[in-house]
């Protein structure tokens, strides 16, 4: 169970950024790739957590075995959880596979629209067997109310990830 | 109470007369009794500009009433419109948040009434009220999402027409459960020029305008006035492969 923690504040390997097809891409292609390398990181949103957060943590947390090829979540679904990835390979596409990156080690997927309940923007899909630890929407929105430092760090997460974003938007 | 172009100026957010879904407009009474004490409320006119894109951030703007309109300026010096926010929005809160500059130009377009908090003041409440904390968090997912999907449809689209059919899905998918009827026609209120939407999207307005006369003609829109009907959500979808 302290797995999870552990896993959350030590610095993984990161996954380099690539896409499947360059050829695919336009005059945009550096923006986007950009984009998409805004990630959230586990380590950085539970890092120094005190006892107690942990196991309000690891309480609500289940995981989740993925085989290869099988979809983890696509977009235009609902959010149901927040997924982040602990061992295996998985990638993320936008609208077509042939356009995404690889995810990162440690990432958490669905972030934003788990708070929001607004419908998925990015397909995910293991390309090895995955095991992702999962916490349900519900569960970590009171997890967030409960903990307002974390919901503090999250916020500014939040704000320099759109920080970036909207340079994507200068560089058009 | 004082009436200003049209609208009553809220003095205090407790007392607050405008029905609002704003992400600071369902706060614990104790919370905005707090943001009370912070908050400058001022009136300004269309035209003025309340942050520039680049000045370093020195507080957060919460728009009360009336609407403004925020844009960035592309390295070939193209405008392009990133969101028109309405009542209820924070404004510049990303830059507080992140201790960086604006990110964009906000610019009045209706008149309103907009709540100033200083930087220092609304991080330490942000950081006493858990709250306000989430709402913030609320916001600013939104915001991330929706800059997501504009820089998607901006970077992946292969012309200018699937970008104004990506625009359009973007606002019917916004109001989903307001304005379908289930056969696929959608209406919707829009309250944007031509210029404003061709901002929106990186295109100039004579661009706009030339297509959606093409969308009438083919049957997928009808636009008077600021009623927009889209006749057949799924024809667009498949315009644009989704």
């Amino acid at each position: 169970m302290r797995v999870l923690i552990l896993q959350f504040q030590k610095c993984e390997h990161r996954l380099p950024d690539k896409f499947v097809r360059q050829s695919m891409l336009n005059k945009h292609q550096a923006n986007s790739e950009c984009f998409f390398g805004n990630a959230f990181l586990a380590d950085d949103l539970f890092c120094g957590l005190s006892s107690e957060t942990q196991t309000s943590l690891l309480a609500i947390k289940q995981t989740k075995r993925f085989a290869k090829d099988q979809l983890i979540f696509a977009v235009e679904q609902m959010p149901c959880c927040i997924y982040i990835l602990t061992t295996g390979d998985a990638q993320i596409f936008y609208a077509t596979e042939l356009f995404g990156r690889s995810v990162k080690r440690n990432e958490i997927l669905g972030l934003t629209e788990a708070i929001t309940n607004l419908p998925y923007e990015i397909s995910v899909k293991a390309v090895s067997p995955c095991i992702f630890e999962c916490v349900g929407r519900d569960d970590f929105n009171r997890f967030l109310q409960s903990e307002p430092e974390v919901c503090f760090r999250l916020l500014q997460m939040l704000g320099a990830n759109l920080q970036k974003v909207y340079q994507l938007f200068t560089n058009q | 109470m004082k009436v200003l172009n049209n609208f009553k100026i809220q003095h205090k957010c407790t007392d607050c007369e405008i029905p609002s879904e704003g992400f600071f407009c369902d706060l614990q009474e104790s919370t905005l009794q707090n943001l009370e004490s912070l908050k400058i409320s001022n009136v300004y006119p269309r035209g003025s500009v309340l942050f520039i894109e680049g000045q370093p951030s020195n507080g957060v703007y919460i728009l009360c009433q009336g609407r403004v309109k925020l844009s960035t300026c592309s390295r070939e010096g193209k405008v392009i419109i990133l969101q028109i926010a309405d009542a209820g929005e924070v404004l510049g809160l990303s830059a507080v948040v992140s201790d960086s500059v604006y990110e964009a130009t906000a610019e009045v377009v209706e008149p309103c009434q907009v709540n100033f908090i200083r930087k220092a003041d609304f991080l330490r409440f942000l950081q006493q009220n858990a709250d306000a904390c989430l709402s913030a968090v609320k916001q600013l997912s939104h915001n991330y999402q929706t800059a997501h999907l504009q820089i998607c449809s901006l970077g992946l689209s292969s012309s200018v027409a699937d970008k104004l059919a990506k625009l359009f899905l973007g606002w019917c998918n916004a109001n989903r459960h307001e304005n379908g009827n289930g056969n696929g026609t959608v209406r919707l209120k829009i309250s944007y020029t031509h210029e404003e939407i061709a901002e929106m999207i990186g295109t100039s307005r004579e661009t706009v305008s030339r297509l959606l006369k093409t969308f009438r003609e083919r049957k997928l829109i009808t636009l008077k006035g600021s009623d927009l009907v889209i006749h057949d959500k799924k024809r667009l979808e498949m315009m644009v492969g989704i």
